[in-house]
């Protein structure tokens, strides 16, 4: 148990590795990338295992300190590692999924410009969300938390020829930063407040300290939510994440799936003390997934960029888990964190594999009829999309998200419109994913998909040399995660399956060694059954419309360019306008100011020194060599003199 | 008068022996200029010795009322002295490139630094006024010396003109103190000008008499002669204005503003004339520094820098108690030694029709490495930098004008001189500019000459710019400048002891 | 006698370079600039090599006392403690940094180059190591006559100007500053009646009986202007983007690694001892002098095209950081400043031989016409991507252990201040990220080939970062040295 630092150590070895051996030719890099990933997979499965046979079921916390860092007042946060059942969960999401990720990228990424930079920064990746994950104290897990924003703006901006994705990069780095900027002052009010910032001793201070409700309670929670809000791209720090497209699909899954986003929810989780302290933020929380939820559907159903679809579900899915978080379903957040960075990593991938395929088609209406051309994609891409609506037999999404919805009805009260926002979710998701899924596999193939992997509209310059594995050529490095994802998807769910289908809560139970049971509904089977019916249904309604919908939209391409689209859906599609709005709220003043870097105060010192050449010139004029002005002066001054002397 | 008092005032009898010498020499000897020139060292070189050698000992001591040789008036006969001997070392290869040189040049030095010498040891008004007539006389004859140009002349003329207004009003006020007080001993006057006993008749023959000092001292607004004659001067006269005859009147007036007294009976008198030295000095600091600011003419530019450093020196003055004074004192000597090195370089780089212009500084450091360390090391000083004497100088003035020496020392340091110091701080900063133009001039690459220009002295075969002079003896001593320079910026001490044990005296 | 060494030891090097540079008559290049390089070199790496060992010895404090000028009773007093000592390392340390930064591109005068480049260590270090006030203002005023040759001969287009701003704006704190010590020379002396200028003896003025509270606070003034023009706080910073951009390399590099340090120094070990009440009472104006300073310099860089001249605005910005934490009153506060100026000297100091490498090698500090280094120069790219960290304060780093702390110390003292602070962190951001991709993403502007970094300045570069580093992630090694020293120069710090 105290070699847990080794989960995080091997993928950043593999980090210094990569980032020294330049000279790594063909493949070697993506397998040393993957072999570290998958070794700190193999020691965190181990962890876990250790953790699990030891003493009653996550209950325990280990903790090991590798050294000193600094003071902050009394509080000395150090680099150190604990585990407990949230951290052992999160380990194992991370690793094995980012395994997988890695594994699907050798082939992926294979003949990349910068193969082995795509792989240093992947495990880098991995590293610091592994230390965010397993950090003791509130300050080392800030350094994950930028380290990984970091990341992912190198992964962002991987293809950095082009300036575009630069600035979709740099979006990304910079909203977030704005969350943890407030992150940052919560801990230094955590520190100054409390005088720990140790995890579990902060909350335990805290609890004793702060009555529920009180400022400096509501307030810490709230600084700390900012930070989760940024990360996870939530609303109104969520911009960011739509433009994240802009990087290569596997790090799109990894962002979306197992690292970035989802350190959000975790940070929320693990510091549930704070937010139980301050049920205002709990409200905020919980209104602000909704909000999350509904918007991005929306959006989602609008797009017709491939991955800005997955991008805006994955938005309204972190929604859900906020939801969750919002009512106190702690282990229900968790586990569709989970389940979650399953499907969402196969959508990913899968979508990855098929604009490679299409020479780096992103647009859906380019596609279709995909599901003869190439099946092994599309059966992969339909268990994550049944993942991603909870349907049947795919358990992944079915348990998790009911379990949230189910949640939402037993808080009731005013929270009953939470549960009806999550119900409109549900048909927002059914209605995007299976209009995405129409699209892109039912019909004849249009577009990119008719001359499999020539260029369609956003194929950029990294379109050539994809060739190679264009159509339906797949290797078994990029199917064999895919399978395994699936497979994944199909029994994941079972960790913590209803009840009332014979299901057992063992995920929860796990889970609650770590994180406040929720208090356990007293619902009886049938109600249950109802309640997870309701969103079934609902689903399935969904799928006509989105066949609807899907051939609509079809039909509005065909026609010529001018009414193609409307005003509204161009605003909906554009994210409901946030962009545009910050760009005129902030950015714009503050580039205004920069101007051209012109320093008023410089401006003025400049000003000084014309004022001083100014006056010399004054004085020199009066030397023009007329002694009798020479003389006059002498008088006058001696007569002021004598004039002084007798003031 | 006793053999004693002989002793005491060796230095001045010396130099009256040595400027009869000079006039038989230039009269009688075969080669005048050269002998004129021994005279004139070698008199000046004896005169020095005698100071401490002869008169130390038998300080202080009065000789009648008309002199009084004490530890003031030997740090100036010192400054006097070595600035004019010096200025002879200079002048020598300087004038020789000329329309060759003259005895009497030598002859008018000596009698210029006689008079400096006795202005320095006055303590009575006759004594003033005679070093005085003796020093501006010379000093006439000196600026209008080279015949051959016509700006020597002009600019002697109006300094004629001006100057004798000046010591016309000198005089003026030295009557009405008489009619006063019936003495001519200045310690009377001060006394008397102290207790307001004198009257409001008093108080305006100080006040007639502060224009004369203020003009001799080139303080604003009694400045305006300055730069014309600076210009108009040849080089080492130039420096000679700066520093012999400056330092002559700065003495006298440190005699009068240094004594307590003028404080402690705080006559509103005595507090009126504080403001109005002070607001002297800050006119001079200000208006000096704007001339020299974008001053292309480099002596027209020293000129303003001298302005604004006697400024500087006032303050140390309004501040008086013995602590002002010897802090007086030791700026007065770095002031005179930097404006040396700086007139010494102009006078060494010169060519030989004319003074040297900024074009002559351009790339000095490569062409005569000597010349420009000692100008850097000299603009460096006045500029008040570390490692030259300007720094503990500036020091100096500062602690003296923030009060040092304390109101028991007799100071009179207070909101004036705060507000002067501050005004100082900002001064200098300013004339940093100037002074740093020069330099970075010298340490510039050597300008592109046009190339037809190249072919006209090519073919006027450099008759026309014969190549500055160069003299081992004229090298040595400004080697010595730079070096002393340095040598007080880096252990001040035995300097500064010396001059506070002496103004003690 | 070993502290003697410190300034010693660069001013014989200084000798030595202009000797060599006679003997070879005017000397271009060639052997006698070599010689005087190494020289340089060889003397800066020796003070490191002291400071290390004095380190490692740990005996601190060590005092030298040594008689000087006698009549106003000031003497030539060094002492060394645990303020000093990391501020010592950094000089020796950057000091080698600046003569291998310049070592391909200065080619003319260069043993007089190095002539100043050696007294400015050596002024710089006894800056940081007068414990007598005439000395210290002796050598604080003894660095700027080299920097001003060092911009004025060697830098670029508009040198000229900008070293004549930077000596005027330096040289107007610095006389404020005299005045300053005058003023308490004078104090002390009439009222204990001992004429002195020793530090310790002009700690234990009795200010209260002596001087009003206006004269104190206008003597701190005094100080205050002296130091925060070097810093420089808002308002009086305008110097700092001409002289940097203008400088070259190796000036730069001394300029905001070294000398904007001695600022920063100055208050901590004088401004705020000497004058701890009129400090305290003028502590809330500082904290938001230094605010202004962070939020003015960030979005000043954001602005610039001229990559050296975004360097430098962002040094405004981090020194901000510095102001902050001293006038926060807070022992975190006062920690987190020492460590940034420290990790800011590290940083920047790599940066700007990071851009002086890249303009020597491409000929322009236009990041409108750079790009695509990253890909031309792999090295540079991936140490410009470190460098870039570290200037957007990212964690590990040593530049986030010092806003840190400062941030908490702000904190603590006043939440407000803490909070725009923390704005300065976004905007850090923004133009580091913008900095960056300009010049190092993208396509190639004009398809060009040039050397990727020599192994000399890549190891050089990279020393710097593991420094920074080990700042970042094991402060503790500097704290215990600092905390040495600092709790004695609290000012009526809140316990």
């Amino acid at each position: 148990m105290e070699l847990i630092w080794l989960v995080p150590a091997l993928p950043l070895a593999g980090f210094v590795l990569l980032a020294f051996g330049r000279s790594m030719r063909g493949r070697t890099a993506g397998i040393v990338g993957s072999l570290t990933v998958g070794l700190s997979a193999v020691s965190a499965c181990i962890v876990a295992w250790l953790f699990a046979s030891t003493g009653p079921p996550g209950t325990a916390v280990y903790a090991t300190s590798l050294w000193p860092w600094l003071e902050l007042g009394s509080a000395s946060p150090a680099i150190a590692f604990s585990v407990d059942a949230l951290s052992v969960t999160m380990i194992l999401v991370v690793t094995i999924v980012g395994f997988l990720i890695h594994l699907f990228s050798i082939e992926h990424m294979a003949g990349e410009e910068g193969y082995h930079r795509f792989f240093a920064y992947m495990n880098l990746f991995v590293a610091f969300m592994l230390i965010l994950v397993l950090a003791d104290n509130f300050l080392l897990l800030y350094l994950g938390w930028e380290g990984v924003g970091l990341c992912s703006f190198l992964l962002i901006g991987f293809w950095y020829r082009d300036r575009a994705n630069g600035d979709a990069a740099r979006k990304a780095f910079i909203v977030t930063r704005i969350g943890d900027v407030a992150l940052l002052l919560g801990i230094l009010m955590l520190a100054a407040d409390l005088g720990s910032l140790g995890i579990g001793e902060a909350s335990r201070r805290a609890a004793a300290a702060w009555a529920p409700g009180s400022g400096m309670a509501v307030l810490a929670a709230a600084l700390i939510l900012g930070g989760a809000l940024g990360k996870s791209a939530q609303l109104p720090l969520h911009t960011w994440l739509p433009d994240a497209m802009a990087g290569p699909s596997p790090v799109s899954a990894l962002i979306h799936a197992a690292t970035m986003v989802t350190a959000g929810v975790y940070l929320v989780a693990r510091s549930n003390v704070f937010f139980s302290l301050a049920p205002q933020v709990m409200t905020a929380v919980a209104i602000l997934g909704a909000a999350t939820l509904l918007v991005a559907g929306a959006s989602a159903i609008a797009q017709r960029d491939f991955k800005r679809i997955l991008a805006y579900s994955t938005m309204s899915q972190i929604g859900y888990m906020f939801l969750a978080l919002g009512v106190a379903a702690w282990t229900g957040a968790v586990f569709h964190l989970a389940t979650h960075a399953l499907f969402k990593s196969l959508l990913f991938l899968a979508a990855g594999a098929i604009i490679n395929a299409l020479g780096h088609e992103r647009d859906v209406f380019a596609m279709g009829g995909l599901a003869k051309k190439m099946p092994l994609l599309f059966w992969t891409f339909l268990a994550g999309a049944f993942g991603l609506t909870a349907l049947p037999p795919v358990t992944a999404g079915l348990a998790s998200k009911d379990a949230i919805i189910a949640r939402l009805w037993y808080v009731g009260g005013d929270a009953r419109i939470l549960w009806w926002a999550a119900m409109a979710g549900v048909l927002l998701t059914s209605l995007y994913t299976f209009r995405m899924l129409f699209l892109v596999f039912a019909g004849e193939s249009r577009g990119a998909a008719e001359n499999g992997g020539s260029v369609g509209l956003h194929a950029g310059p990294h379109g050539a040399g994809h060739d190679g594995h264009g159509g339906s050529g797949i290797g078994a490095a990029t199917a064999i995660p895919l399978i395994v994802l699936s497979l994944l998807c199909l029994v994941g769910g079972l960790l913590d399956f209803p009840r009332f289908l014979g299901g057992s809560p063992f995920f929860g139970s796990f889970l609650g060694g770590a994180l406040p049971r929720s208090a356990d509904e007293g619902g009886s089977g049938l109600q249950e059954a109802l309640l997870s019916l309701g969103p079934l249904l609902l689903t399935l309604a969904g799928i006509p419309i989105a066949w609807l919908m899907a051939r609509r939209a079809l039909e509005r391409e065909a026609e010529p360019v001018g009414k193609r689209s409307s005003r509204l859906a161009a605003f909906v599609r554009g994210g409901f306008g946030f962009d545009r709005l910050y760009a005129f709220l902030f950015v714009g003043p503050i580039l205004r100011l920069a101007g051209r870097g012109v320093d008023a105060v410089n401006l003025a010192s400049e000003g000084l020194r014309g004022f001083a050449m100014r006056a010399s010139r004054l004085i020199r004029s009066s030397q023009d060599g007329r002694p009798r002005r020479y003389l006059a002066v002498l008088a006058v001054g001696a007569a002021i003199l004598l004039a002084a002397v007798f003031l | 008068m006793k053999p004693d008092d002989a002793f005491a005032a060796a230095p001045l009898i010396i130099l009256a022996l040595a400027c009869i010498a000079s006039l038989a020499a230039v009269s009688f000897a075969k080669r005048k200029a050269r002998a004129a020139f021994a005279v004139c060292a070698i008199g000046m070189a004896l005169a020095l010795a005698a100071a401490f050698a002869l008169s130390l000992p038998m300080m202080p001591r009065r000789i009648g009322d008309l002199l009084s040789m004490d530890g003031l008036s030997l740090v100036g006969t010192t400054i006097i002295l070595a600035s004019a001997l010096a200025i002879a070392i200079v002048s020598r290869p300087y004038l020789a490139r000329r329309e060759g040189e003259r005895g009497e040049y030598y002859a008018l030095l000596l009698f210029a630094s006689l008079g400096a010498s006795v202005l320095a040891a006055s303590s009575s008004m006759a004594t003033l006024f005679l070093g005085l007539e003796l020093l501006s006389v010379s000093l006439y004859a000196l600026v209008a010396y080279r015949r051959e140009r016509a700006e020597g002349g002009r600019a002697a003329f109006t300094y004629l003109i001006l100057a004798s207004v000046a010591s016309a009003f000198l005089f003026f006020g030295m009557a009405l103190a008489y009619y006063q007080t019936g003495s001519l001993e200045l310690q009377r006057i001060i006394g008397a000008a102290a207790d307001g006993s004198g009257g409001p008749l008093m108080i305006a023959a100080l006040a007639m008499m502060g224009v004369g000092f203020a003009f001799k001292l080139a303080v604003a607004p009694f400045h305006m002669w300055a730069l014309e004659v600076y210009e108009g001067a040849s080089a080492p006269v130039a420096a000679l204005i700066a520093t012999v005859s400056k330092a002559a009147m700065a003495i006298p007036l440190i005699r009068f503003l240094a004594p307590p007294i003028l404080a402690t009976s705080g006559g509103d008198g005595a507090s009126s004339f504080v403001w109005i030295i002070a607001i002297l000095s800050g006119a001079s600091m200000i208006a000096g520094n704007l001339l020299a600011l974008r001053e292309e003419r480099v002596k027209r530019m020293l000129a303003g820098s001298s302005i604004a450093q006697l400024g500087y020196i006032l303050v140390a003055l309004i501040a008086g108690g013995s602590y002002g004074a010897s802090s007086a004192l030791f700026y007065l000597a770095a002031y005179s030694l930097s404006t040396l090195g700086a007139f010494a370089c102009v006078a060494a780089i010169s060519p030989a029709d004319g003074d040297a212009s900024r074009s002559d500084f351009r790339a000095l450091a490569t062409k005569r490495p000597l010349a420009a360390a000692v100008m850097t090391v000299s603009l460096l000083s006045l500029a008040g930098m570390p490692l030259t004497a300007g720094f503990m100088g500036k020091f100096m003035l500062f602690s003296a004008g923030l009060g040092s020496g304390g109101s028991s020392a007799g100071g009179r340091a207070g909101t004036a001189t705060g507000i002067l110091a501050i005004l100082l701080a900002f001064n200098s900063a300013l004339s940093l500019f100037y002074y740093l133009r020069l330099l970075s001039l010298m340490y510039r690459g050597p300008a592109a000459e046009a190339p037809e220009a190249k072919k006209g002295r090519e073919a006027a075969g450099e008759s026309a710019r014969i190549g500055p002079s160069r003299s081992l003896l004229a090298g040595s001593i400004l080697a010595l400048i730079g070096l002393s320079i340095l040598v007080i910026g880096i252990v001040p001490g035995p300097l500064l002891g010396l001059i506070s044990s002496l103004a003690g005296r | 006698m070993i502290l003697a060494l410190f300034v010693a030891i660069p001013l014989v090097c200084a000798i030595a370079a202009w000797a060599v540079g006679r003997s070879a008559g005017p000397g271009h290049g060639g052997r006698s600039g070599l010689a005087s390089r190494i020289a340089t070199l060889v003397g800066s790496l020796a003070c490191l090599v002291l400071a290390a060992s004095l380190w490692l010895g740990g005996a601190l404090p060590v005092r030298l006392d040594q008689a000087w000028i006698a009549p106003i009773g000031a003497s030539f007093s060094l002492s060394l403690d645990g303020l000093s000592l990391p501020f010592l390392a950094l000089s020796g340390l950057l000091g080698a940094v600046a003569v291998i930064a310049s070592w391909k591109g200065i080619e003319e005068r260069v043993p007089f180059f190095h002539f100043n480049l050696s007294l400015t260590l050596a002024g710089i270090n006894g800056v940081f190591l007068a414990s007598d006030l005439f000395l210290f203002a002796f050598m604080w005023e003894l660095m700027l006559v080299p920097m001003f040759f060092v911009i004025d001969i060697w830098g670029h287009e508009g040198r000229h100007r900008a070293a004549v701003k930077f000596f005027i704006f330096t040289q107007a704190g610095g006389l404020l500053m005299i005045a300053a010590i005058a003023g308490l020379y004078a104090a002390h002396g009439s009222s204990t009646g001992e004429w002195s200028f020793a530090y310790d003896k002009l700690l234990r003025t009795p200010l209260s009986a002596t001087l009003s509270p206006t004269l104190q606070m206008l003597l701190m003034l005094g100080f205050f202007a002296g130091f925060a023009v070097k810093l420089p706080a808002f308002g009086l910073h305008a110097w700092l983007p001409d002289a940097h951009t203008e400088a070259p390399t190796a000036g730069s590099v001394l300029l905001a690694g070294l000398l904007l340090k001695t600022g920063g120094y100055g208050m901590l070990r004088f401004a705020i001892p000497l004058f701890p009440d009129a400090s305290r009472a003028f502590a809330p104006i500082a904290m938001w002098l230094g605010v202004a300073g962070i939020l003015w310099g960030g979005v000043m860089a954001l602005g610039q095209s001229d990559m050296k001249r975004l360097v430098a605005n962002s040094s405004v910005s981090h020194l901000g950081f510095v102001l902050v934490g001293i006038y926060s009153f807070d022992p975190a506060g006062r920690n987190g400043a020492v460590i940034q100026m420290l990790s800011h000297g590290l940083s920047t100091g790599a940066l700007f031989m990071l851009v002086g490498a890249l303009q020597d090698r491409i000929g322009t500090r236009d990041l409108g016409r750079m790009g695509g280094i990253a890909r031309a120069a792999p090295r540079l790219g991936a140490l410009g991507l470190v460098l870039t960290l570290a200037l957007l304060g990212l964690p590990g780093m040593g530049n986030f252990v010092g806003e840190l702390l400062v941030l908490f110390g702000a904190f603590r003292s006043s939440a407000a201040v803490a909070v725009l602070a923390g704005l300065g962190l976004v905007i850090a951001m923004a133009y580091a990220l913008r900095m960056f991709q300009l010049a190092f993403h993208g396509e190639a502007k004009e398809t060009r080939d040039f050397a990727d970094l020599s192994a000399m300045e890549t190891t050089t570069l990279g020393i710097l970062v593991a420094v920074l580093l080990w700042v970042g992630l094991y402060p503790r090694g500097v704290l215990a040295l600092i905390s040495l020293a600092l709790p004695g120069l609290i000012g009526g710090m809140t316990p």
